[in-house]
């Protein structure tokens, strides 16, 4: 059965994604440069011409990239075009970022005790470049757009790049500024033995969670956009439903990785310093 | 050990301009790239709307335009060269005869987008006028802003910014116009020549 009003496409998408790539880049790629700065001693100079070039590449790619939002909201053809080549080159300044991450953590002079930040920091780059870069990409280009548009795809893409241009960064920042607002240089060994748990529990959640979204989307594509027979949106949902089921329980293990997160700043013991934790 | 030969060796490996310049450069040219490929995919699949639009361009103006553009990059080698050899003063004249060639440009592209307009043909006439206008326009303002850096370093070659050895910002800048100009080489034939 063909439902008539979920075979044209949706126009809601624009107003849930407002936030584009270049805003996320470039205040992700600012937070990023302060906690580098603080945890690898790197020269400031060299931080900042690194920022100011992941800055200047999300300004060029995301101003026009943004355009990807107005393929199907009745605006003129000119924006499929736009949208399609800017938004297509918005992956570049998140690969830099990563980039950036592990180079200056490669080039520290110091040995930070604050392990975890780090982590966090180069965990950032990656997911940022994953969930935003490689998941936007995906489905930013208007001819393939025209089928996804509004899917699970869009919501796979979502979550991830929220969890890693979002969500991560201010668990950096957390990271690294908690300690210091209760008065040490980091937390304990076995505080952030807990944090790193948690770490990788959210993040490996929430790698499974954007490939089961996935599954569901390019299922969904399939039987209801991509096809001479289109069949309705509540009958696809329900054939949609194992991968909901597999979604869910990674989101319950995501949830196990928010409380181990959230126990290790209970966590006491020896706080580190300088001079003990050098190598 | 041939000390001479290794100081040539790493002069000639020296990147003119800033690292940060080339990949701003880089990301342009990826840009326009894809507007390139984008044009002929679509001109392809429209033969007809195309070859009508094209043949309503007028490529003695183009041909005019290529002129002032390789001009002006001429003047800007001399200027960046003319600054090396420590003779300011004729940098600066050199200087202000690239961004006069550069004006030109803006003033015959802008009658022609006059013209255009004038006969009807806007951004959404057809996919051919969408194209012509998107790449041209692009083009355009890469070009104004051309003019803009070049009338920077101008007053910083008078002002004794810029020695044969501190010469970064100029190069920068004269990389990035000599980068229009490719650009332009490979618009014109592109949009107007090829039938």
């Amino acid at each position: 059965m063909t439902d008539p009003i979920e075979t044209a496409i949706p126009i809601n998408e624009n107003r849930r994604n407002f936030l584009s790539g270049s805003v996320g880049a470039g205040i992700l790629g600012a937070i990023m440069a302060f906690v580098l700065i603080k945890i690898t001693g790197v020269d400031r100079e060299v931080i900042e011409k690194w920022l100011y070039m992941i800055i200047a590449m999300a300004l060029i790619t995301g101003i026009l990239g943004t355009g990807h939002h107005y393929f199907w909201i009745g605006t003129p053809d000119y924006w499929q075009v736009l949208g399609s080549i800017f938004s297509a080159l918005e992956p570049i300044p998140f690969f830099m970022m990563t980039l950036f991450a592990f180079s200056m953590i490669n080039k520290r002079r110091r040995e930070h005790p604050n392990k975890v930040a780090a982590l966090w920091a180069m965990g950032t780059g990656v997911m940022a470049f994953l969930g935003a870069g490689v998941w936007g990409f995906m489905h930013t280009l208007a001819p393939i757009n025209y089928y996804t548009h509004g899917t699970q795809i869009t919501a796979a893409h979502g979550h991830m790049a929220f969890y890693g241009a979002y969500a991560m960064i201010v668990m950096t920042m957390i990271s690294y500024a908690m300690p210091n607002m209760r008065g040490r240089v980091a937390n304990s060994v076995r505080a952030q033995t807990f944090e790193v748990w948690g770490f990788w529990l959210m993040t490996i959640s929430m790698v499974l969670i954007t490939l089961f979204l996935t599954s569901a989307g390019v299922l969904q594509v399939w039987l209801q956009r991509y096809t001479d027979t289109p069949q309705g949106f509540m009958v696809v949902q329900d054939k949609l439903a194992i991968f909901y089921w597999l979604r869910f329980a990674a989101g319950a293990s995501f949830l196990m990785g928010v409380i181990t997160y959230i126990a290790s700043f209970f966590i006491k013991g020896e706080v580190p310093s300088i001079a003990n934790a050098a190598r | 050990m041939q000390p001479d030969k290794v100081v040539i060796a790493n002069a000639s490996r020296r990147l003119p301009g800033d690292l940060a310049m080339w990949l701003f450069i880089g990301a342009e040219l990826t840009a326009f790239a894809l507007l390139f490929m984008v044009y002929t995919t679509s001109r392809a699949l429209h033969p007809e709307v195309f070859a009508l639009g094209q043949s309503q361009l007028n490529s003695h103006i183009g041909l005019l335009n290529t002129m002032a553009l390789l001009s002006s990059s001429y003047f800007v080698v001399n200027a960046v060269a003319t600054v090396k050899a420590a003779r300011k003063h004729w940098a600066v004249t050199h200087l202000m005869i690239a961004m006069l060639f550069g004006l030109g440009y803006v003033a015959l592209k802008s009658f022609e987008y006059y013209q255009s307009v004038s006969a009807g043909y806007g951004l959404t006439t057809n996919t051919f006028y969408q194209y012509y206008y998107l790449l041209t326009g692009f083009h355009y303002l890469h070009v104004i802003l051309g003019l803009i850096l070049l009338l920077l370093v101008t007053f910083k070659v008078a002002a004794n910014h810029y020695t044969a050895e501190h010469i970064n910002g100029l190069e920068s800048v004269a990389s990035y116009w000599h980068m229009v100009d490719v650009l332009w080489l490979v618009l014109f034939p592109l949009v107007y020549l090829i039938h």
